[in-house]
């Protein structure tokens, strides 16, 4: 028993390991009238592992991807879900077990807009240099991986 | 027995429905059947050849999810297995004599802030983590630690608070319960408890660490009030993986109540093959203790489909934790 005990504690100071970030600044967006808190990195995990289900208003929060082998959504799965896609079956089939289902999924950036817009609650993310007036966005995710709620400087060229 | 067929058949027409009009699940989800309503399930069988070289194996159990989830505050999940709904052993023929139908989890969620959650029904206990993810298609043996299913009940009928708040870069997860409705386990070799009041806090991020208390009686002979506490951890990167539990309880007169701990690391072997190793250990006053040793592979043929092989060593064989060499085929549908 204590040896098995030592051997854990062994395990939990693995040293952890960063993968290294894309350059893109995504936008993260939700409807218009969509009531919010401010969003960091671990609030938007919590929301895209549909840990937190549901917004401050409660309505119930609809989180949306891009399929899985978009850039952008290859990026913002490795800054704020800590690893690729294809690295979270796991996951996803034991919170299927749990009769939680994953976030939906759309095929292109225009489709995550108009998703976004017609849909109460929901919460996705698009380059930040294809955002318009449909959408709101609550916090940036920058190049370096840091998620801010003021717009940083974009080259859209 | 026509019941638990009939009952059996069911489920299995379901999951054969469910992977024609759905072969893999990918982990993304497009679209639903009826709206707000789901349909899910699992199912696994194995072989298991002992030490003495008797072979038996097991259709181990046929399991359906139903949930639904609307545009409210309320969510509704269920599952019904039969448990061992087919086995044969040395001169058995095929027989469903253990066979039962248990409702496993029956429950319903309330949202009541964005941080606090209530549930009330059946649910699977949150002590540790093999518990809470036991389904076959989602752990890598084909072998359960006894110290995740024999030092407290593994569902308990009652009220549960939980909900997840983000913490610095991690999550902070916690969850509050108490039983309120005992119900005998139709398992013949499960342990009856009562009266169970606990709580999991727990950390989740790049390693999870979780700990767990536990207040219940053993509702057999004696009825001995336990306090347990329980520590557990998982890691993943890269394709390994490392996990363990280590629980200890103690009479409420400060005796030793049983303890046990598992330590499993998993190694990643190319083309969706995994080694496995595990090593464990588990005592309590009623059963005396138990060591086991497990050396195996995992081979994830899709994302919902498993086959397991594995050898299992340690000191007397039981019922609960087999010996020997074990091989498993899961899915989930």
């Amino acid at each position: 028993m204590r040896k098995l005990i030592i051997l854990m504690v062994v395990v939990l100071v693995w040293p952890v390991v960063v993968p290294a970030a894309d350059n893109n600044v995504i936008a993260i967006i939700v409807q218009r009238n969509q009531v919010t808190h401010q969003m960091d990195t671990a609030e938007l995990a919590l929301i895209f592992w549909r840990k937190k289900l549901y917004w401050v208003d409660s309505k119930p929060i609809q989180a949306v991807n891009l399929a899985t082998d978009n850039p952008i959504r290859r990026q913002f799965s490795q800054k704020i879900l800590g690893g690729l896609p294809e690295s979270q079956t796991d996951y996803w089939n034991t919170m299927y077990f749990h009769g939680v289902s994953p976030p939906h999924v759309v095929t292109s950036q225009e489709g995550m807009l108009r998703f976004v817009t017609e849909t109460a609650g929901a919460i996705g993310y698009i380059d930040a240099c294809k955002m318009d007036d449909r959408i709101k966005t609550v916090a940036w995710l920058t190049a370096n991986g840091t998620v801010t709620t003021s717009q940083p400087a974009l080259d859209c060229n | 027995m026509q019941t638990i067929l009939r009952t059996t058949w069911l489920i299995i027409s379901v999951a054969v429905g469910l992977a024609i009009c759905k072969p893999v699940f990918a982990g993304e989800e497009t679209g639903t059947l009826l709206d707000g309503f789901k349909l899910g399930g699992y199912s696994s069988a194995g072989v298991n050849l002992h030490p003495n070289g008797d072979l038996d194996g097991a259709l181990n159990e046929a399991s359906l999810f139903i949930s639904w989830e609307g545009n409210s505050r309320l969510r509704f999940f269920s599952e019904i297995e039969v448990e061992r709904p087919l086995q044969w052993g040395p001169g058995e023929t095929l027989t469903s004599k253990d066979a039962f139908i248990d409702i496993e989890r029956l429950y319903l969620d309330y949202n009541v802030s964005e941080k606090i959650n209530v549930r009330g029904g059946r649910f699977l206990t949150p002590a540790g983590q093999w518990n809470v993810k036991h389904a076959a298609p989602l752990v890598w043996t084909s072998s359960r630690p006894l110290v995740t299913s024999r030092l407290f009940p593994e569902s308990i009928n009652g009220i549960m608070i939980y909900g997840a708040t983000p913490l610095d870069n991690k999550a902070f997860e916690y969850t509050f319960y108490i039983d309120t409705l005992q119900q005998d386990s139709r398992d013949k070799y499960a342990i009856s408890y009562k009266d169970a009041k606990g709580m999991r806090l727990a950390v989740t991020g790049k390693i999870n660490v979780g700990f767990s208390l536990l207040d219940i009686s053993e509702a057999e002979v004696g009825g001995e009030r336990y306090r347990m506490f329980g520590l557990d951890f998982m890691t993943k990167r890269n394709g390994w993986e490392f996990s363990g539990e280590a629980m200890q309880r103690y009479t409420t007169g400060g005796a030793d109540g049983g303890s046990g701990a598992y330590l499993q690391g998993v190694a990643p072997l190319g083309n969706n093959w995994f080694a496995v190793s595990r090593v464990e250990n588990f005592k309590r006053p009623l059963e005396g203790s138990s060591e086991r040793w497990l050396i195996g592979t995992a081979w994830k043929m899709t994302a919902n489909k498993t086959i397991k092989i594995e050898y299992v060593g340690g000191d007397k064989e039981r019922f609960e934790s087999p010996k020997g060499l074990l091989a498993s085929f899961a899915i989930l549908f």
